[in-house]
């Protein structure tokens, strides 16, 4: 089944450029982006829990978040800081993998409403180098976000 | 005067290198980046009077500046997020000028010890385009040589601590 997600890397750059639309009005896809409970449902998946540890969603607020498998190892902890945080429109925050070899990344965010029942998220990725970025595109990350958008639309469908 | 900081942005690229060697211990170039005392009298624009209005020098905090000029008007208001935060090492951060078309750079700032002495700063400055860096290496006041002013102010201004 082709990914709905789509994820554009421009050969050279330090960028990747992610779209997605989702049947979900504007509002409650930023909402699962705010929300630290409904991060962790959508950032889970069958082989790992997310868990917000921190999360405070406002300007110059930071997080951080873990995923721990079936028997309880973590698998990743990330943090990052909310550089911008405009409800319904956009979030820009740093990200960093912790212990991970891929540096800090600037991610902006935009949330745009397409009617009133669809919206598009807007992810632009941007990180230390062309060599950090291609690094992390070995991995299935294309894939994982796609699943990961696929619960966003699960998850906020039921409650619409 | 200006010059020994040195600016490399390499074509097609969205980023910037930018280093400097200074007669300093790592200790105080640091210190003249994180105390707010320290920075309004180094960091600040031609004719302007900088002003720190926040500065949460620690992991995650965050910080907003603003500068006036002689009239009391205000010229400039950057603000940040402070993502990393290791004395006398390393410090990365956001900028964003308030009001500007210029997007937010990610900046990320390494902090060396050459001798007991002598020091060597690395900024490596990251846009969200290259069109962006390179319209605003174009803008007055963003040149390399600006910043060596401002490097060559702060180097005297820290030598007394020497």
């Amino acid at each position: 089944m082709e990914q709905k997600t789509k994820v554009n890397a421009e050969d050279g750059k330090q960028e990747l450029m992610i779209t997605r639309e989702f049947d979900l009005p504007v509002e409650m896809l930023f909402k699962a982006h705010a929300e630290p409970e409904l991060v962790e449902q959508w950032m889970s998946n069958p082989f790992a829990t997310a868990k917000m540890l921190k999360f405070e969603g406002k300007k110059h607020g930071c997080y951080q978040g873990e995923s721990t498998d079936a028997n309880g190892n973590v698998v990743f902890r990330s943090n990052g800081m909310f550089h911008e945080f405009i409800p319904n429109r956009k979030i820009t925050r740093t990200f960093e993998m912790e212990n991970a070899p891929f540096g800090v990344q600037l991610e902006i965010y935009e949330f745009e409403k397409l009617t009133d029942n669809t919206s598009k998220l807007n992810m632009h990725v941007i990180f230390e180098s062309v060599p950090l970025r291609d690094q992390l595109l070995q991995l299935p990350f294309a894939q994982g976000i796609n699943m990961a958008h696929d619960r966003i639309q699960e998850i906020l469908g039921k409650s619409k | 005067m200006g010059l020994k900081t040195k600016m490399h942005a390499e074509e097609g690229k969205q980023d910037l290198i930018i280093t400097r060697e200074f007669d300093l211990p790592v200790e105080l170039v640091f210190k003249a980046h994180v105390d707010p005392e320290l920075i309004v009298q180094w960091k600040t624009l031609p004719n302007t009077t900088a002003k720190i209005l926040k500065f949460g020098g620690k992991k995650h905090g965050s910080y907003q500046m603003q500068s006036t000029d002689a009239q009391g008007k205000i010229v400039s208001s950057v603000s940040g997020v402070i993502h990393e935060f290791i004395p006398n090492q390393k410090m990365i951060r956001t900028f964003e000028v308030e009001n500007a078309p210029i997007g937010v750079q990610l900046e990320i700032y390494d902090f060396e010890r050459l001798t007991d002495n002598t020091s060597k700063l690395s900024m490596h400055v990251i846009y969200e385009s290259g069109a962006i860096r390179d319209q605003l290496l174009k803008m007055p006041g963003a040149s390399g040589y600006t910043m060596g002013m401002a490097h060559d102010r702060m180097q005297e201004l820290m030598n007394k601590f020497k």
